[in-house]
């Protein structure tokens, strides 16, 4: 993981704070590249399931937030859990969080997508994705980010487009509205995301 | 306006099927596309409520003939919506929706559409099961529906240019 200096940690915590429609940051290179690169070269290694309901159609991995994981995908999880991340995500945020995060990989393709919600369920805090390829902004896969009024969501007035080896966190709220757009070309939006949770 | 193959005989098969699965299905069910063009022509307004649906809809007026097909079925039916799906159009189901029972008619008054689309018309009871009622042009199709929710199956880019469109009666 790149070091995070105090000049780049206020940056964030600031960029995060000040986040509109609501408090999210994106921050690229955060990873090791190479590294990311052998997480990304051990999905096939992982088991997807198809998953199709009312509000998303996409492919899921299984928990990776325990058992056994191949190697580079296990030093991923063993980052995320550690003291030095969970500290870096609560010094960005202003937020107390829990050191274990739900975790799972996911892939969109073609058609997929992922409708308007809000992600509040128990006692999530931050939601996270850490984007393992490319999309353009005309090939959809973005994560699109609503304005809100009087608590329903409006419009999007904010994009972010997957790129590999970028990190996005946003807090998690009764407005924290947002979708994965359609991928509309015959590409593969993989990432590896999850909550982390509110002590 | 109704497809004369559809015989009393014929009618009387459908209505077992129907008795013995969840729904039925009448192909062809119009010898008239004008009865489907003037479905298709309505004046139709948007309704888009981003988290629970995105559509276009219109009233619908039940003409009589189709009441009495329908009356052959034991179904009785007072009021209709035309709906037209656009790409990136759907319905979810929410936490308010109430279940649906008892019998619900789909008019499918689609032109033509792209099997790959989706826009399927997904009726799914508590357990899970679903009934997809894919597009399928001229035709009429009777759900028994147990306790079971709605929703409109998201258009995907497959069907930028084409209008899914349907009647619901209940």
């Amino acid at each position: 993981m790149k070091h995070v200096n105090q000049q780049d940690l206020r940056e964030l915590a600031k960029s995060f704070s000040e986040a509109k429609p609501f408090k999210h940051v994106e921050i690229t290179e955060l990873f090791d590249s190479q590294f990311l690169q052998k997480v990304t070269n051990e999905l096939d290694r992982l088991n997807f399931t198809y998953k199709e309901s009312d509000l998303f159609k996409f492919y899921q991995s299984q928990s990776l937030a325990e058992g056994d994981l191949p190697k580079a995908i296990g030093e991923l999880r063993e980052l995320l859990y550690s003291k030095e991340f969970v500290k870096l995500m609560s010094q960005i945020t202003g937020l107390e969080l829990t050191g274990k995060a739900d975790l799972h990989a996911t892939i969109y393709e073609d058609t997929n997508f992922l409708l308007v919600h809000d992600d509040k369920l128990d006692s999530r805090k931050i939601a996270f994705l850490i984007y393992l390829t490319d999309m353009e902004i005309d090939e959809g896969g973005a994560l699109n980010l609503f304005e809100n009024s009087d608590g329903k969501p409006t419009e999007v007035v904010r994009e972010v487009i997957p790129k590999f080896n970028k990190f996005a966190m946003f807090e998690v709220s009764n407005i924290s509205f947002h979708e994965v757009s359609e991928v509309i070309v015959d590409k593969q939006r993989i990432a590896i995301g999850g909550w982390y949770h509110a002590k | 306006m109704l497809n004369k193959s559809y015989t009393e005989e014929n009618l009387s098969a459908a209505k077992q099927f129907l008795e013995d699965n969840s729904y039925v299905q009448l192909q062809e069910a119009f010898s008239d596309e004008s009865f489907l063009q003037s479905i298709r022509d309505l004046d139709f307004t948007e309704n888009k409520d981003i988290m629970h649906h995105c559509f276009m809809e219109a009233e619908f007026v039940v003409p009589a003939e189709l009441k009495d097909m329908l009356a052959k079925f034991d179904v009785s039916v007072t009021s209709g919506k035309v709906f037209k799906l656009r790409w990136k159009d759907y319905s979810m189901i929410s936490d308010a929706d109430s279940a649906l029972i008892g019998h619900e008619v789909i008019i499918d008054a689609t032109p033509l559409w792209d099997e790959n689309a989706g826009g399927a018309i997904v009726y799914i009871d508590a357990e899970g099961e679903s009934i997809p009622i894919e597009a399928t042009p001229n035709s009429v199709t009777i759900i028994a529906a147990k306790n079971m929710h709605r929703f409109f199956q998201y258009v995907n880019h497959y069907g930028d240019g084409r209008d899914r469109v349907f009647v619901i009666l209940r």
